[in-house]
């Protein structure tokens, strides 16, 4: 039996129907066509995050010095080429979202987990080619809200990557904490839908479609890896989402999850009985995973 | 826009001549032995000298900044008495890590060297050995139980605030951006507070309960001094976001969160004058004081003010972002001796009379 899956491995990814353009490269359940996607997509985001890096160290090496790049890229927000300092924690901010999440976990995650995981176990694609396009979709839209978060009139996201309340609450404290921190969180909710939605499907299938023979203890270690870290993102993924909506619900709706007694520009805000500590809370389950998640990620690459 | 406009040229040109490059390396005909994709062993043994050449370059750039900037003059003069804890601790783990990333990073580059592909050379099969793994799972559980078991001991002796040996309390107030000190006055006791009862007309900035006998009082202040050689207890609070009150020369940060008070409490031991004439800072302070009068030069001949000469001070900073002028939200701390603190403090008006 397994000679007869080895000889007829290389014919399984060849059995597809007559497919459209549309089909076989944009609306594609194919698990390779979509890791090349999440591949592109990853690269385009790491482009835009590392170029966002290399303005910071530029605004630190030579400090509040006009930079003819800064006029050219950040328009507005560096009058006569001197970097503004809200912009600066602006790109703090979404150069480590941007990292972090749309890099190193969709990127990498992405692009590898899909390549591979049938690949390597022996199934013909994903559990559900459906729920991994599904997937991407979610992953590319919430790229495109987060690029468009950095034309917002008031700048984007500026709270640091961990957008800890109530700075990032409060429309008053920073410019960016308005509309930019509303785009930053539709993006991260979608995000994380995203991520959700293809660390089940790598669970399922490394679970349910392995093929004859090829038991848990026989998996590759790439795929251990790869399983781990789908779990981790399934357990940790969920607390960022209720810390996320909280947080919109503090807002937009005026509850008190995470504010109370603030006094700024001069008036009292009615928040009473929140915590900031428990957003750093909220905060921490993620980032500690998301840690472990990309050093397994990083330590994959060795085996 | 121009610049814009120039930088995407610029990038286009760099495009065209990379595009160029490799059409003239396609017109080249070679023979398809060295055109060949598959690596032979020339290549091999090219790879397997860059990766030793690597390892090299990793240790030279190491030594290199030991030399350079090896002084870590936040690891050894810290000012306050649980601050060697701090240190060692530092120390310690830094000697773990490089010691750990120079071996581990010799293997990884040598091995890649030794057995990198030859024809012929066959790779043999090797399951695991048992007693391998157990050796460096062991050693690093041992090493790593031992960090954090000494970090926890320093964490509790740390944080373990006792107020029987009659502490300083003295509370942080941080806003947007900048920091007050409030003192408890002549009974030591902090009169209630709450944002709340923030009375700008009355000149009450920090909302302190005008009746509580308590914050009669109370001596607000935008400088901290502090008496060498007693302990100290401050209170946090903010006012709008999240500040971190960070004292790096006394090892010592915490978080003020805003609805909610913190503390910290520790024993200042050097004053600011002492601190001064260490010869670490002498030659710190000489050293700036030299960029400074280059820099100085340069804004002299273009009609410019020049810089003021530095001088060493304690400083409070803001150390959780916190808004556009995060990077300048500052106190000055002054440790003196207690004479000279409790002249100062004779200076300062007490709550009830800074009322307006």
């Amino acid at each position: 039996m397994s000679a007869h899956v080895e000889a007829h491995a290389n014919d399984d990814h060849g059995h597809h129907h007559k497919e459209t353009f549309v089909t076989k490269y944009i609306f594609s359940q194919d698990h390779k066509m979509i890791a090349k996607q999440y591949l592109v997509t990853g690269t385009i985001m790491g482009v835009i995050g590392v170029m966002m890096s290399l303005m910071m160290r530029m605004q630190i090496a030579w400090p509040e010095q006009p930079n003819v790049i800064f006029q050219a890229l950040l328009g507005k927000w560096a009058p006569e080429g001197v970097m503004d300092a809200d912009i600066y924690l602006a790109l703090v901010t979404i150069h480590g979202t941007i990292m972090v999440f749309f890099v190193l976990t969709a990127g990498l995650s992405g692009t590898f987990s899909n390549l591979l995981i049938p690949l390597q176990i022996g199934a013909r694609d994903m559990a559900s080619g459906f729920l991994n396009m599904v997937s991407y979709w979610l992953f590319f839209i919430s790229s495109v809200i987060m690029v468009l978060s950095f034309f917002v009139e008031a700048g984007p996201a500026a709270a640091g990557w961990t957008i800890y309340p109530p700075l990032s609450a409060l429309p008053m404290a920073q410019g960016g904490s308005g509309a930019g921190m509303t785009m930053w969180l539709a993006s991260m909710a979608i995000f994380i839908a995203s991520s959700l939605l293809g660390s089940l499907n790598y669970i399922v299938t490394v679970i349910n479609l392995r093929t004859k023979g090829m038991s848990m203890t026989r998996l590759p270690l790439t795929i251990w890896a790869f399983f781990v870290t789908a779990i981790i993102g399934v357990i940790s993924f969920p607390v960022l989402l209720s810390a996320a909506l909280l947080l919109i619900m503090d807002r937009s709706f005026g509850t008190s999850f995470f504010l109370s007694d603030i006094f700024i520009q001069g008036d009292v805000l009615h928040y009473q009985g929140g915590s900031p500590v428990l957003f750093e809370h909220l905060f921490t389950v993620l980032r500690t995973s998301v840690s472990l998640y990309c050093i397994i990620t990083c330590i994959r690459y060795y085996f | 826009m121009t610049a814009l406009l120039s930088i995407l040229v610029l990038v286009f040109i760099f495009v065209a001549i990379w595009q160029m490059v490799k059409i003239f390396d396609l017109t080249q005909s070679k023979t398809a032995e060295s055109n060949s994709q598959v690596a032979n062993d020339q290549d091999n043994k090219i790879n397997g000298y860059l990766m030793l050449g690597f390892l090299i370059f990793i240790y030279v750039i190491t030594i290199m900044c030991f030399v350079m900037f090896g002084d870590f003059p936040l690891m050894s003069n810290s000012a306050s008495e649980h601050g060697p804890g701090i240190d060692n601790l530092m120390i310690i783990s830094m000697i773990v890590i490089f010691f750990v990333q120079t071996v581990t990073q010799f293997l990884l580059h040598y091995f890649a060297f030794k057995y990198r592909g030859e024809k012929g050379k066959k790779a043999l099969f090797y399951a695991d050995n048992n007693k391998l793994e157990a050796i460096w799972t062991i050693i690093p559980v041992i090493v790593l139980a031992g960090l954090i078991i000494q970090g926890l001991f320093t964490w509790t002796t740390i944080m373990n605030v006792s107020t029987e040996n009659d502490p300083l309390v003295i509370e942080l107030y941080a806003q947007q951006f900048n920091w007050k000190a409030r003192y408890g006055g002549e009974d030591n006791t902090l009169g209630k507070a709450n944002v709340r009862l923030i009375d700008i007309d009355r000149a009450n900035i920090l909302g302190l309960d005008e009746s509580d006998p308590n914050a009669q009082d109370d001596v607000i202040t935008a400088e901290l001094h502090l008496p060498v050689g007693r302990p100290v207890l401050f209170k946090m609070r903010s006012q709008d976001v999240l500040h971190s009150a960070y004292m790096p020369h006394f090892r010592a940060q915490m978080n003020c969160v805003p609805g909610m008070i913190t503390q910290f409490g520790f024993t200042p031991t050097v004053t600011t004058v002492d601190m001064r004439e260490t010869p670490e800072m002498i030659d710190k302070v000489q050293n700036i004081n030299e960029i400074r009068i280059e820099k100085s030069k340069a804004l002299v001949a273009k009609g410019e003010e020049g810089l003021e000469r530095y001088e060493f001070d304690y400083l409070l900073l803001c150390n959780k972002i916190c808004g556009k002028s995060h990077y300048n939200m500052q106190m000055k701390i002054i440790v003196e001796t207690q004479e000279e603190y409790d002249a100062w403090m004779e200076t300062q008006k007490a709550f009830k009379d800074s009322l307006n």
